[in-house]
């Protein structure tokens, strides 16, 4: 590595620098090696989709990152700093969208503000702003059990969107449990929600289709152990169409090299680029 | 006709009958069949209650009559005449001090005592054990210890600690009220689903946020429950210790009603209690719920 791009990496450091890491965890049948020799850097305000066969080990990263799982090996360091548990410098949604019960709409997204003692009005008005841009507006003063399944999942983006210092996204397969209608109606709100104000995504999903329509960066993890396998860079411009010849040729690509990955007698091709 | 007949046609789409309407129908008319039938539900519902009720009290007014036992099971009637005597303060036969609604309240003062410390120190305990493991291993021990011994076991004890007073039966309220509040709480906190926490964490929240945002309100449904086996326990407990450690109250009003071989003063005292333990249920616990888990739409499971 030269001297300039030391220099240069202090200013441009990415959000993210996993080194090394390895996590094991017990699970019915024995311990399972869930993520092995992780290296990974995200640079900022990048949109980058984690895909992968289930057991890849993709939502053990992102529960490591978020800091609700350690890892046994290695380190993953958020903005330089090692991440010594959850917090609001995070926002994250998460399959279902566990919202609180107890708490209107409104009150909802402004949770994570009043946990960090912001003034109400300021948050508040935060809160409101959010809302109005993913278009719940109007249901702002309902309880969660008075929405539908998709405005329930659109208020989970809200609530980790309104977090004000909240550099990084952290989203676990969050329209999964969607019909395919209504999640991509989320995903255009998420994709215009993230032009407006960019920041790092770190998207987890098992849907080409969703990876190959968000992403700016795809990595194609493989399963047991859950290790890096492929990365994809999307230069297709925004919004996409899923009808394009380009748009499909990278979806069969994927499928294919998933495939593939899924065999165990493919092994050891990590860490090769890909551009399209 | 079933598939094995037309192995040519994979797949039969089924045309449901059209169902035979007259006139059109709106939404309107749906919702208006709907109330009604639901109405009709509710009326039965009663119909059928006060059925049980009547039934009962035929019962008691056969076995009264036919047995000659007015004296020591009075008719119904009777005992709701005596109600209505008592509770508009006629002095006919009174043999119990000041008057009824004295008794009543030095009751309730002390139902009331009891079951809101049991309740303030059962709540935030059974949050605090469901949740956190280092307190638990400290505490659960002490209080699986307490746990099976009745709170009227408790009785003799606290004549000696507190004297015939207030005191002793509070005390004794207390410790009936506090367990079922204790365990239900934390049942709940500990059955709390992991993800609202998680959620809890990484929005920020920690510590005495995490379990006054969090962990209190997501265990609501189970404290409601507990505070209304808790209060039942109050008012059982309430008329047992002042039958034995006090001077006043609707419990000692039932003993001093069988000294004078009064039945009927008995079972005034006893529909009395039935009254005041619904009013309070009312009051408190169907309070709590109507605020909490009946606008949040969310049960215990």
């Amino acid at each position: 590595m030269t001297d300039t791009m030391v220099a240069g990496a202090a200013q441009e450091s990415p959000i993210i620098r996993a080194e090394h890491v390895d996590h094991y965890y017990e699970g019915q049948s024995g311990w399972i090696h869930a993520l092995s020799d992780v290296n990974l850097e995200i640079p900022r305000k990048e949109f980058l989709c984690v895909i992968g066969p289930s057991g890849c080990g993709k939502s053990t990263f992102l529960k490591i990152v978020a800091g609700l799982v350690k890892p046994s090996s290695g380190k993953v360091l958020l903005n330089e700093a090692p991440i010594a548990g959850p917090g609001p410098d995070r926002g994250i949604v998460f399959q279902e969208p566990a919202l609180f019960a107890w708490r209107t709409v409104l009150e909802n997204v402004e949770f994570g503000l009043e946990m960090q003692k912001i003034p109400k009005p300021e948050a508040r008005k935060r809160a409101q702003g959010v809302l109005e841009i993913v278009g719940l507006g109007h249901v702002m003063n309902l309880y969660p059990y008075q929405l539908s399944g998709g405005m329930r999942h659109r208020v989970a983006v809200a609530r980790a969107w309104a977090l004000p210092n909240a550099d990084l996204l952290l989203m676990d397969e969050p329209f999964s449990a969607i019909d395919a209608i209504n999640r991509m109606t989320l995903q255009d709100y998420l994709i215009d929600t993230w032009t407006r104000a960019k920041r790092t995504v770190l998207y987890v999903t098992h849907d080409i289709d969703e990876a190959v329509y968000l992403a700016d960066r795809i990595l194609l993890m493989r399963p047991s152990p859950g290790r890096i396998g492929r990365f994809f860079q999307v230069d297709m411009p925004r919004p996409r169409d899923r009808n394009s010849a380009e748009f499909n040729a990278l979806k069969s690509l994927i499928t294919e090299e998933m495939h593939k990955s899924a065999d165990p007698s493919e092994d050891n091709e990590a860490l090769t680029e890909h551009a399209i | 006709m079933t598939m094995q007949d037309a192995p040519h046609l994979p797949v039969r789409a089924v045309i449901p009958k059209t169902v035979a309407i007259k006139g059109a129908r709106t939404a309107h008319d749906f919702a208006k069949y709907e109330k009604t039938k639901k109405r009709k539900v509710a009326l039965r519902k009663l119909t059928r209650g006060a059925i049980g009720i009547i039934g009962l009290l035929v019962v008691w007014h056969l076995m009264s009559v036919a047995y000659n036992l007015q004296l020591i099971l009075p008719t119904p009637l009777a005992v709701l005449r005596r109600v209505f005597a008592m509770l508009t303060l006629d002095s006919t036969r009174w043999l119990y001090g000041p008057n009824v609604y004295a008794h009543l309240l030095v009751s309730f003062q002390r139902a009331m005592i009891g079951f809101g410390l049991a309740a303030a120190l059962a709540i935030p305990l059974g949050l605090l054990i469901g949740r956190l493991s280092s307190v638990r291993e400290y505490l659960q021990p002490v209080i699986t210890a307490f746990y099976p011994v009745p709170g009227i076991a408790w009785i003799p004890l606290a004549i000696l600690w507190f004297g015939l007073s207030d005191k002793a039966v509070i005390f004794v309220v207390f410790m009936t009220a506090f367990f079922p509040i204790y365990y239900s709480t934390e049942a709940g906190a500990r059955q709390i689903n992991p993800l609202l926490i998680d959620a809890g964490r990484c929005f920020g929240a920690n510590g005495f946020g995490m379990f006054y945002h969090v962990v209190l309100p997501a265990t609501v449904p189970y404290i409601t429950t507990g505070l209304r086996i808790g209060l039942g326990g109050a008012w059982r407990m309430i008329v047992a210790g002042e039958m034995l450690a006090s001077a006043q109250g609707i419990g000692y009003m039932l003993m001093e009603a069988r000294f004078h071989f009064r039945a009927v003063d008995l079972m005034t005292a006893m529909i009395l209690i039935s009254i005041i333990g619904y009013l309070t249920e009312l009051l408190i616990v169907r309070l709590i719920e109507k605020r909490t888990t009946e606008k949040w739409e969310v049960k215990a499971n």
